[in-house]
């Protein structure tokens, strides 16, 4: 179907970023990004209601058709990772304009912000994997600046890591788009996914998909190619780390979904039992690392990487109830961390370092604080009443279902850092919030314009428990969306084989000018 | 002429991962350049080469494929633009660490560096933690 809808929540912050950019004084800029982040969110609810049929929307770029333009399409899995992420947009501007930095807002940190809602909007949107690549450099971009923007050591020292790592990695999807046109002569989703389904599996298209997942793989910071996360996200100001560390990771797995679901689908054996192994040890070396931090945020990022580790092993175990699951777990795995990262901000402002330790009895000081966190941690961990047993308890069941060696070795490994990151998430509770609070320690103010948004957050959070079967509903419609391969190439492509017009031999040129050349 | 591009990009390639493992900033940026020109010779090549024809439709055909072409474009754009960033980081690394030397920067995780305190450019120091340095001022005058 097409409409002009999914191109909406791309151009609408980069738009916005476009306009910060002017010597704007602070509230009018401040006003100008929270009206467009919120109008992105409210655009993306609306694609998430356009796209609850099952119907795909196509916006076809200056008006050439699928496979020869560039397409944006929204179907619901994008639409899905679209609403989750304007969502956690709106948190982080919300934390960012609550708490002033005038040395980065000077050199546009609203701007750069709306330019990396941009480019992860266009990477959930795009429907070609040359543009994919595109998306993510302007992503990546957007991300690099705000990484080094103030440039303290630390974040010079991280954001150079991060930058090095990150385009090795865009160099190796540059390639895998040439070698992917090479093989199959198109980049276009939908005609990709066509074509692959008329060859069957074959080893060449196996060994894209391989190549491809490596490159999602450290984007998404799967265990060996995520060592720059533990280090680059404590380095950021709050607002961007909360952004990055809910957001940025989900969209090296949205891409992994996508490739592996809808477009290679016959060839994804392969990429699966290595997504599987992954996912294992990401969850393990997520859950140690976790239990190996003394900083907050530190110990937070660390349980991002086992989150994106449950992640990819529910991609990698292949079957319907896992994907379901899997798409489940996404939308607890952003809010909860989105959650984590604010509470971490104000307890960080509260007791005045970003160490865990040192700092008793801020269940006295602070109880919603204190709420909250508790309500965080059992969420990440996975304990009963919470959305994360929920989406982890169907992770398992999936798993187990499956059956195969590895997927059990999986789901011990799933069991095994469940416990381990609620062992380490305990902790900073015995740390920071038990005990009797220490008269002699300050107790910084945090106004109450900066604790807001951590407790909505985590009041989503709550929610998500609450609201668990609709999700489960959705999920289960996208899972039977992304398995029919057909109805997503019909929808993009159209009913007719596409034809591909025949090599121009220059005659028809050379007519209209007269036959000179 | 596949396998002659064959070679030049491993050669490419190669020399590029080899200075992207050295501890000199410039030589990782330069590095990360060499792959970028071998990557855009890989989209070249495996579209199929072919001496004569150009993409161009302003002259008699046969024609070569022009999207590698417009995808190699649009690859060095983006290079050139994270090139001109990651030498801006460099340069602003330089300045505040004192020195090129990647090692030097130390492991974060570990926290043990503090030692090389000199910097390199006093006229451009880092204000280091700009965050916390008016705490007071930015707590009091929130929204």
């Amino acid at each position: 179907m097409n409409s002009a809808l999914p191109l909406a929540p791309i151009l609408l912050p980069f738009g916005v970023g476009l306009l910060c950019l002017l010597p704007l004084r602070r509230p009018l800029k401040a006003g100008l990004a929270l009206t467009g982040t919120v109008l992105m969110f409210l655009l993306s609810l609306l694609l998430v209601n356009a796209t609850a049929d099952g119907s795909v929307l196509v916006s076809e770029l200056g008006g050439w058709k699928a496979p020869f333009g560039i397409v944006m399409t929204a179907d619901r899995l994008s639409a899905y990772m679209s609403a989750l992420a304007s969502l956690s947009g709106v948190f982080a501007l919300w934390f960012m304009l609550a708490a002033e930095d005038r040395v980065r807002e000077k050199h546009h940190a609203f701007a750069l912000t709306m330019f990396l809602f941009t480019g992860v909007q266009l990477s959930f949107l795009t429907g070609d994997l040359f543009n994919l690549f595109v998306a993510f450099e302007v992503m990546l971009v957007a991300s690099y600046a705000l990484a080094v923007l103030g440039s303290t050591r630390e974040q010079l020292r991280e954001g150079f890591r991060y930058i090095v790592m990150n385009l090795a990695a865009s160099s190796l999807l540059v390639a895998a788009c040439g070698l992917t046109y090479g093989t199959l002569g198109t980049l276009n989703f939908a005609h990709l996914a066509q074509r692959s389904l008329e060859l069957g599996p074959r080893t060449t298209v196996t060994a894209l998909a391989v190549l491809l997942m490596t490159v999602f793989a450290s984007k998404g910071a799967l265990f060996p190619l995520g060592f720059w996360l533990p280090g680059t996200y404590p380095a950021l100001p709050h607002a961007s780390s909360a952004f990055f560390a809910a957001i940025l990771t989900k969209v090296g797995v949205y891409a992994l979904i996508r490739v592996l679901t809808t477009v290679f689908q016959a060839d994804s054996a392969l990429p699966q039992i290595f997504l599987l192994g992954l996912g294992a040890a990401t969850m393990l070396f997520g859950a140690l690392g976790a239990l190996s931090q003394r900083e907050w945020r530190r110990i937070l990022s660390f349980t991002v990487m086992g989150s994106v580790g449950y992640l990819a092993f529910g991609v990698g175990l292949g079957t319907p109830d896992a994907l379901r699951a899997a798409l489940v777990y996404v939308a607890v795995s952003v809010l909860v961390t989105l959650a984590l990262f604010l509470i971490a901000a104000v307890a960080e402002r509260a007791g005045g370092t970003p160490l865990t330790r040192h700092r008793r009895g801020f269940v006295d000081r602070m109880p919603l604080l204190a709420g909250s966190y508790l309500l965080c941690a059992l969420t990440v961990s996975g304990l009963p009443p919470t959305a994360g047993f929920v989406a982890k308890y169907a992770l398992v069941r999936a798993g187990i279902a499956q059956g195969s060696p590895l997927a059990i070795i999986a789901v011990v490994c799933a069991l095994l850092a469940s416990l381990i990151t609620l062992f380490a998430l305990l902790s900073v509770w015995r740390d920071f919030f038990w005990g009797k609070a220490d008269k002699t320690m300050p107790l910084h103010p945090v106004p109450a314009g900066q604790q807001t948004p951590a407790y909505v957050a985590s009041g989503l959070v709550a929610g998500l428990s609450l609201f668990a079967g609709p999700l489960f509903t959705h999920a289960e419609a996208t899972t039977r969306e992304l398995r029919d391969q057909r109805h997503y190439i019909r929808s993009v492509l159209g009913e007719g084989p596409v034809v591909i017009p025949p090599d121009p031999q220059g005659k028809e040129l050379m007519k209209d000018k007269g036959g000179t050349p | 002429m596949n396998s002659l591009f064959a070679l030049i990009i491993g050669v490419l390639v190669g020399t590029g991962v080899f200075l992207l493992l050295s501890r000199s900033i410039v030589r990782v940026v330069i590095g990360l350049a060499f792959i970028a020109y071998g990557i855009n010779l890989t989209i070249l090549t495996v579209a199929g080469l072919s001496q004569a024809s150009p993409p161009l439709l302003s002259s008699p055909g046969p024609y070569v494929d022009p999207l590698p072409q417009a995808l190699i474009l649009t690859a060095i754009v983006i290079g050139f633009a994270t090139t001109a960033l990651i030498l801006t980081v460099a340069l602003r690394a330089y300045q505040v660490a004192g020195h090129d030397d990647v090692e030097a920067f130390g492991d974060n995780l570990a926290r043990t560096v503090d030692s090389d305190l000199e910097r390199a450019d006093p006229e451009h120091q880092s204000p280091d933690q700009p965050d916390w340095e008016d705490d007071t001022l930015a707590g009091g005058r929130s929204l």
